[in-house]
Parts: C-alpha cells; structure tokens; sequence
C-alpha cells in the first residue's frame, strides 16, 4: 500500500510497528512523531523525511507516549512502569511504577511535570527533573475512582475519563481534589477524551459511536452549549452498525477536529457549526490513533486493529500521514443547523 | 615698582581683550590718569616711608577693588543682555501667537534670523511687526465680532425664544477662513430669514383672503399672534413660533371654512328644491343666485369676499326656513282648498264629511318635526355608531380568518392566493386589537347611556348585550384554543423526555429520525423479528448483550452475521468460564435474552411493533406503550415514566419472566433478574431505586456476579481486577 494506490491514504511510514499501534503524536517543535505500540517498542520517526530515527523496546506493551523535547520522550507501559526516553542517547530511564499497567501519559509544559493514569485507578504526577530514582522523582498520588482509560491536557484542564463513565477535571496547579467530578453524558463505556484548543473544554467519545462535546463551564449558558452527536455508524438494511470511536484530535489552528472509528474511517468536524466537514477514504483496518501536526498541516492516522473483535487475523499495522487541505479542516459557516448531527 | 607696571598692563590686557577696537583710546587715557595716581601714590609712600610690604598689601588691595567693580559691571551687562534675549522671544513669541490666531504664516520669524543681526536691531525689527500685528488682529477681531452680532441677530429673530447673547469672540482663532465661515453662516441666516419673511407673508395673504370670504377681521387674528403682524410696514416676526401658530390658525380657519361651506351647500341644494318646487320668481332667485352657483364648488374655489360669513349664511338660513313655511303653507292651503271644494261637494250632495283631511294637514306638521327629531338623534348617535361599524367590519375579518384558517389548502399557490395571504396577515394584526376594540366600544356605549339615560339599540338589540354576547363567546374560542395549546406543548415534552437521555436535542422536526435511530441502537431490529415470530431465535443473544459487550461493533445483527464463528466462539469460551471474572456476563445474559425472548412473543399484543427490547429498554419501553395505551391521550407526564421504571418487576410484562424463570434452574432466574440490574447503561438517576428494589435478589447471586467493564486494551491485555480491587468498587 503506496501513496499512489487508487484511495488516497497519505504517506505510510517505513518500518512501521509490527503488532498493535496504542498513541502517536506529533511533537510540539517539529514533524516528529513519537508512536507507540503493542509490539513493545517506542518509535520516533521523522514525518516529512519518512525515516526512523529511533526504537527503544520496553519490557512490555507501551500503551502510551509523548514528547518532553525533540530528542526525548515519556511513555506508559504495561509493565506499569514510567519511563523517560532519550533517543539521541538511545537510553531510557525509569520515573517510577504504578501497581498496574498505566494507560496514558501526559507532559506539561506549564508545570513541568509528567501524569500518568493507570489502571490501578490513580493519577500519579512524577518530576523528570528529580534525579534517578522514584522517591525524588514521584510528586503525588491522586486517586480515581476507577481505572483510567483516557487523558488530556490543554492549559491547566486536565480531564481523566476512567472505567464507569466517569470523567474528573484537574486544575493541574491543585490536583488535591479534582476541580469538577462528572458522569460521561454518553450511555456507553468512554473510549477517547480531548480538550478544545481553546481551553473550554472537551470532547469526549464513547465505543458505541457516539462524540458529547463537553464545557467546563458549569453555569446554565454554558452548559446549553453541549451536544452530543453519532458518527462512526454504517446503515444496513435499515439497521445500524456502531463502531467504537477511538480517536480523537483536533486541529490546532482551527479548532476543528478529527474524529477515528473501528469502521477505518476519518471524520473531520466542525465543533461550533455542527458540521461534518470531510470524510478521508477508509484505511484498511480501525484507527488507533490520530495527530495534528504543530501546524496543523499533517494528519497523522494509525490504522491499526484495536482487538475490539479479539483475536483475529487483520490487515497490517501501518501510520499513514497525510498532508492536510485547508478547506478540509476549515470551519465553514453555518448553513443549515444540526447539520452535524 | 614692578607691581605698578603689573597692575597697568593687567588693565591694559583686560581691557584689550574685551574690546580690540576702542582699547587704544581708552587705555592710554586710563594709563595716564593711574599712572599719575600711581606716582602720587609713590611719592606719599616714600614720604611716609612705608614698608615694602605694607606698600604690596595696599597695592594687592587696590587691584581687588577693581576686579570688584569690573564683576560688577560685567554681570549688569550680562543681565541686560538676557532681558534683551527674553524680550525678543516675548515678541516672537506674541507675534507667533497673533498669526496662529490669525491662521497666517509667521514669516518675519524666518526673516529676523537670529544670527543676522544685533540683538538691540532683532528687537527693534520685531517691534514694529508686532505693532502691525495688533492692529490687524484688532481690525479683525472687530470685524468678527459685527459678524457674530449680526449672526446672533439673526437667530434670534429666527428662533426667538431666547435673547440674543453677548457676542464672545474666540481669540485663538482669528483666521481669515474662520471669518468666511461665518460670513457664510451669516448668509445661509440671512437667506433662512428671507425665506421665512416670505412664507410669513404668504400665510399672511392666505389668512386674509380666508378672513376675508369668512368676514372675519385679519388685523385682530394675526395680532392675535403676535403684535407686529397686524402692522402693515416694518418688520415681521419670523420665528418658528409665530409661523406655528399662523399655520394653526390658518388650519382652523380652513376647517372652519370647509364646515361654513358644506353647510352653505346643503342650504343651497335646499333652496334649490325648494325653489324648484315652488316655481320661485327669478327675481327673488336671484339675490341667491351666488350661494347656489356654488353648490358643487370646492374649497379653494370660494374666495368671494363675505361668502361664507355668518351673517350671510344666516342670511340664506332665513331664506330656506321662509321657503320651508311658504311650503307648508302652500300645502296647508291646497288642502285646505281640497276640503273646502270637497266640503262643497258633500253639501250638495249632502254627505257629512269625513275627517281624513283634518288629519292630513296635522301629519305635514308632526312630519315636518320628526324628521328634525331624527336628524338630532342622528347626531347623537353618530359617534358609537361609526365604532360599531368598526367593529362589526374586524369581526366579520375574524370569521372570515377562522374560515381561512380551516382551509388545508390555503397555502397552495393559487391565482389571487398572495393577496388571500395578505389579507389573513392584516386579519390577524386587526384580531388582535379586537379585544381592545370590544371595551372601549362597550365603555363609550355605557357612557352614551348614562349620559341619555336610554339603551343604546341597535337594530332592535341592545348594543351593550351584543358586545357581552361577543366576549363570552370569544373567551370560549380561547380556552378551547389554550387546551389544544397544552395538548401540543404535553406532546413536545414527552419527546424531549426521551432524547434528553442521549445528551442531544432534535429539533422537531428531526424527532421521527431521531427516534428511528434510538431504536435501532437499542437492538429494535431484532425486536422486530420477534414480533414476527420466533424464527430468529439462534441469533438472538447477540442483540441483547451487555454494554461492555456492546462496546464491540460487531454487537449489532447484521455485522454479527458476518463473523458467526468468532461470536460462537467467544460464547463458547465464555460459557466454560474459561476467565472465570471477565465476561460472564455474556452467558448470563444469553439466558435472559431467551427469558425476555420468551415474555417479549408473550407480550406482543401489548407492544407497539419496533419497540426496544434490550433489558432495561424494553421493560421502560414496555411500560411506556402500556402507559401509552391506557391512557391514549397525552395527559400522562412524562415524569411518569421514570417512576414506574423503579419497579419493572410490577409491571405486566415482567412477572411472566419470572414466572418463566422459576420453571427453570434457579440459578438462571436469578441471573435473568440480576442481568437487568449493573447492564443498565441509563443514567444513574433512574437507575438507583432499581439497585434498592432488588437488592434481596441480589445477595444471592453474589459468587457469580462479576459483570465489570473492561476496555479492549484491558481484555487484550489480560488485565483483570482483582478480588481486592473489586471490593473496592
């Protein structure tokens, strides 16, 4: 499967991960992109030269990834532990472990510190900085009222949707207590969480095809505001098939956002106008994972088979990154309300 | 010696320096005059005999007394020098200020170069500028302030009210284009002050020649109005007041003139007839021949001096009433003529008369009153009766609306429907203003009564009972149109009921898709199967998984039957309790699908076709189409719902599955009750008292119970809870 091949997928990386992709994401300076993936590795690959400039391979599945700098990254493993990488080095060291595998992981910028949740249902917050060994790097403990399944940062929001449909807002600056503890507006288990760009709030996606656009705010106005809409769906003689949604990004100049299902496809939205704004050509299996790029000029989409049917033979695990039009991630106007929906 | 030849070339050298020029004259002069002071000096000391240094102290102190004197005189001359400076920037200055004012360029500033010339000849250059300047600025100030006055005059005679103010002249702004704009401000007055002398006058020559055709003196209206308008010469006032009034005055006399002349015609139409009838000799026709030539004459037409004067029309009144009696006369006489002739008749014949023609003549007279009668009641009544007819036209706009409004093709575009459409639009602006309309027609129609003391009747009914009868039937129409308001609004919210557990909200129109779509995700379509019969059964447990289960796309039917093996294998696994924890929930379920299967062909009579049926859902849904049926109309609140589904075990369809479970291993039933308890993906709200009913059945189950979530990372993981984790739950 090439570039030139009949539906236009984008690029697909060279030497892709060889078992199931959990993250990818593209790093804040550059168009480097960390992935990580069942196969127990951590991969960084340069997405506009296509090359692999680096792998470091854990003990267990790596469940999540993302940056520090260019050179250097975090991960979440299943092996529960957390480490540092650093690919220029090609040395990885360990923050510290939580009691069982840890499902995300997340870097501030504005703190300086790493979180990551885990299945052990808490939040640990580590300091890279602190030297080597866990009892100086380990800042706090958070409990959650259930195991972790999906985390995002924007500013000082941080939103953990755990098991049980439970979603906790932080203020990063006082994790003591979570700012806002909320019950997922959708019916079904939450698969994928995203903050808007903006800061005001978060989208959030469960397996049962369906996206709620969240607000922070708590007041009637801003509550009015959240929606819910169904996607990742295919008819069929007057039934519906609903797929998993388990990616979601979003634009970062536009605030317009990428949506990924177990039905191969990639849906871009438009937030505010409730619109759908493009539809990508399938990729051969479910999305894992998608990414903007800082610029928002690359989309970076892991097909990769999600083991929502189990064990099964599927099609291979590929990253495809595919150079994003304008007028596929521009807002448009809007039209005809509820066109979204 | 040596300190005298010092001191003088010191001075010599001090002097040289300050002034090459004039040094030579000077200093020989002042070398002479200290040089003889100097001996003179010498020639006491050598008298005295005084010391050498006694001689050098004295000489010393000598030179300190002049360096004293010449500091003095240096810093005199220096501070005259910095006045001089000071003054000429004063004057500079002034003199930039006066041509800013002025709005001129300060040329001479750029002419006395500073380093051109002396500071005494700067001065000098700048003074007589500044003179200048003054002057100019004064001759301009004065021209100003004539303007401004002149400008002020005007305006108040244009606008008059208030007094004229005390010129100010803005002195920072002298310049020539100031001046011109107020020259043309002062034109633009002038004009405006011509143009309202002309229409004064013309109003005034409208007014006369009204007063004059209505006999009434102008002099006396116009000073009226303001004293100096009467006056034939000398000025008018023109401001905005007094053409007001005119323009009042002149609209009231118009009036006036319109009510003399229609009633000058109507007299005219009278005479007319009257004439006519009595064949009137032309001669006295003529005195009047003026007022009838203008019977079909408009307004503006009638300009004969006196016209329309009182006196004059008086004048004709008297005329009609003469010809009105002469007529009468006349007629009594005919009849009179008549009786006398037949009086005649009968004695010849001898016949006693009968009295008929007695009555005859009293008619003409009675007659002749009561047509007066009714001409006075007529005015009376003239108000209330044009409201009436207002009213009755928007009444008769509101039946034809409701008409309108039955028609369910009146929005088809049809020849002549754009104007229907207009008219329903003006219809319903009118209707509304009906109410309104009804009381103040009421309230002027009891005031009538008071204050004549009779009912107003209108065609025989009393008006008064005519609006009550209109209200209350009005009132009727609104309740009833209320009623089948709320009936609407019951409608809306019971849909809005069931979307708002979705987080989203259709719009109306979208409510049939939407709950299309509900249904189907809640496993409607197998549903559907069920109500056509038991045919589908083997595919079944698939459409009623639990929601961890369901988080698999391949939950739904159709995707189901793509991939059978892997289905049956998971069940397969699942049902040895290979994972012991993880998905038990699946055979549990299974079981209860069919339990439900069972109940659900059971119960098909009672459902509406397509309802859900996954275990919660169905049993909600069940009761809402009992509910639903029961009660056919919407007056169930939609809170009703959720009350009943806190007890799904009281509900009808529901003990037939536990019936049906008892009949089968105990175990199962248990399972068939517990598997609607933790699957429930509803919000927690509805779903609490249900856990509290069924907690009993719970306890019993616990050593099967395990149905946790998990995610796929976490089944492909192999994660599984704990014991001690799950306690924790």
């Amino acid at each position: 499967m090439t570039a030139a091949a009949p539906p236009n997928l984008g690029k697909e990386l060279f030497s892709p991960p060889s078992d199931g992709i959990s993250n990818l994401r593209f790093s804040n300076h550059s168009d480097l992109l960390l992935v990580s993936s069942w196969d127990k590795s951590a991969r960084l690959y340069d997405a506009s030269l296509n090359v692999l400039k680096g792998e470091l391979i854990h003990g267990a599945p790596v469940l999540d990834c993302c940056f520090h700098d260019d050179s250097s990254g975090f991960s979440a493993c299943a092996d529960n532990k957390v480490r540092r990488l650093v690919f220029n080095y090609n040395r990885e060291d360990i923050l510290g472990s939580h009691d069982a595998p840890v499902r995300c992981v997340e870097y501030s910028y504005a703190t300086g510190q790493v979180i990551t949740g885990s299945w052990d249902k808490t939040l640990k917050c580590w300091d890279p900085r602190g030297a080597s060994g866990q009892e100086r790097s380990l800042v706090g403990t958070y409990a959650q009222p259930e195991r972790v399944y999906s985390m995002s940062l924007s500013g000082n929001h941080l939103v953990v949707a755990t098991a049980g449909r439970h979603v906790n807002i932080y203020d990063i600056r006082n994790m003591s207590q979570p700012e806002q503890r909320r019950e997922s507006s959708l019916k079904y288990q939450t698969r994928c969480v995203r903050c808007y760009p903006n800061g005001l709030g978060y989208a959030l996606s469960s397996v049962e095809g369906r996206v709620a656009m969240e607000f922070f705010d708590l007041s009637e106005a801003g509550q009015s505001k959240k929606y819910a809409f169904k996607c990742h769906r295919k008819s069929e003689a007057g039934k519906d098939i609903v797929y998993p949604v388990n990616a979601i990004a979003f634009h970062p100049i536009y605030g317009t956002f990428a949506t990924g299902g177990c039905d191969g496809y990639v849906n871009v939205w438009d937030g505010n106008n409730k619109k759908r704004l493009y539809q990508y050509s399938k990729y051969p299996t479910s999305i894992a994972a998608l990414s903007f790029s800082r610029d928002g000029k690359l989309l970076a989409v892991a097909s990769s088979y999600t083991y929502e049917e189990g064990q099964k033979s599927h099609e291979p695990d590929a990253v495809f990154v595919r150079s994003v039009n304008e007028i596929e991630v521009k807002p448009k106007p809007k039209v005809v309300p509820n066109a979204a929906t | 010696m040596i300190c005298d030849i010092q001191l003088i070339s010191w001075f010599s050298l001090q002097l040289s320096s300050l002034n090459p020029a004039s040094v030579s004259s000077i200093c020989s002069q002042m070398e002479t005059t200290c040089g003889s002071l100097l001996n003179e000096l010498q020639i006491i000391w050598e008298d005295v005999g005084e010391s050498d240094a006694e001689k050098d102290r004295m000489l010393l102190e000598l030179e300190k007394e002049c360096l004293e004197v010449y500091r003095r005189k240096v810093d005199h001359a220096n501070r005259n020098r910095a006045q001089l400076r000071q003054a000429i920037a004063d004057a500079e200055a002034e003199l930039a200020m006066i041509c800013s004012s002025m709005g001129e360029r300060p040329i001479h500033i750029m002419q006395t170069n500073k380093s051109s010339g002396k500071l005494r000849a700067q001065l000098a250059g700048i003074l007589p500028q500044i003179e200048e300047m003054r002057k100019r600025k004064y001759d301009r100030r004065n021209q100003f302030i004539k303007i401004l006055e002149e400008i002020e005059k005007n305006k108040y005679e244009i606008h008059g009210s208030r007094a004229p103010n005390n010129v100010v002249v803005d002195d920072t702004d002298l310049s020539q284009r100031k001046l011109e704009d107020l020259q043309k401000e002062l034109q633009a007055l002038e004009k405006e002050k011509h143009d309202r002398l002309d229409k004064v006058l013309d109003h005034l020559n409208h007014l006369s020649s009204c007063c004059s055709v209505l006999g009434l003196d102008v002099k006396q209206i116009v000073s009226e109005i303001h004293p100096n308008l009467g006056e034939s010469d000398g000025t008018k006032s023109i401001n905005d007041d007094t053409i007001e009034q005119l323009e009042s005055t002149i609209q009231r006399l118009r009036k006036l003139k319109t009510q003399r002349m229609q009633q000058l015609q109507d007299l005219a139409t009278s005479l007319l007839e009257l004439w006519n009838l009595m064949d009137t000799p032309a001669e006295e026709q003529q005195v009047f021949q003026k007022v009838t030539c203008n019977i079909a004459a408009s307004e503006d037409e009638i300009n004969e001096p006196n016209m329309l004067s009182a006196s004059f029309i008086d004048s004709v009144k008297g005329e009609v009433s003469r010809l009105e009696d002469l007529k009468v006369s006349k007629m009594k006489e005919l009849v009179l003529k008549k009786k006398a002739e037949l009086e005649n008749l009968c004695r010849k014949i001898h016949i006693t008369p009968d009295a008929s023609l007695e009555s005859a003549i009293d008619a003409i007279e009675s007659g002749a009153l009561r047509i007066s009668e009714v001409k006075e009641e007529a005015l009376r009544r003239k108000e209330v009766l044009e409201k009436v007819e207002k009213w009755m036209a928007a009444c008769e706009e509101e039946s034809w609306l409701e008409e309108y409004n039955r028609d369910d093709n009146r929005y088809n575009a049809g020849r002549g429907a754009h104007l229907t459409l207009k008219r329903a639009e003006k219809a319903r602006t009118l209707i509304s203003k009906l109410p309104a309309m009804a009381d103040a027609l009421a309230s002027k129609t009891a005031a009538w009564e008071n204050e004549h003391g009779v009912y107003f009747i209108y065609d025989g009914v009393r008006l008064l009972s005519m609006i009550e009868n209109y209200k209350l039937l009005r009132q009727e129409k609104e309740q009833e149109q209320k009623r089948l308001r709320e009936q609407k609004k019951l409608q809306g919210q019971l849909l809005t009921e069931q979307e708002a557990l979705y987080g989203s909200k259709p719009s109306p129109m979208k409510n049939q898709g939407m709950k299309k779509g509900r249904r189907m995700s809640c496993g409607g379509a197998s549903n559907k199967r069920l109500s056509l019969g038991g045919a589908a059964i083997h595919q079944t447990p698939r459409a009623s998984m639990t929601p961890s289960a369901k988080a698999t796309p391949s939950t739904r039917d159709t995707k189901r039957n793509e991939h059978p093996n892997l289905d049956m294998d998971r069940f397969a696994a699942l049902s040895t309790g290979r994972r012991g924890l993880d998905l038990a929930g699946f055979p549990m379920k299974q079981h209860s699908f069919n339990l439900q299967n069972a109940r659900e062909t059971e119960s098909t009579m009672k459902r509406k076709p397509f309802s859900p049926i996954s275990s919660t859902d169905s049993s909600k849904s069940n009761i809402a189409n009992v509910l639903e049926d029961m009660s056919k109309k919407q007056d169930v609140l939609p809170e009703l719902f959720t009350t009943k589904n806190v007890t799904p075990f009281t509900t009808p369809s529901k003990p037939t599955s536990i019936a049906e479970a008892e009949n089968r291993t105990p175990q199962v039933a248990a399972a068939a009750a517990a598997s609607t308890l933790p699957l429930s993906p509803a919000p927690s709200a509805t779903f609490i008292p249900m856990q509290t009913t069924m907690t009993p059945l719970r306890s019993t189950l616990k050593p099967i119970e395990n149905e946790i979530e998990y995610s796929f990372e976490e089944r492909r993981a192999g994660f599984i809870l704990s014991k001690v984790n799950m306690m924790q739950v």
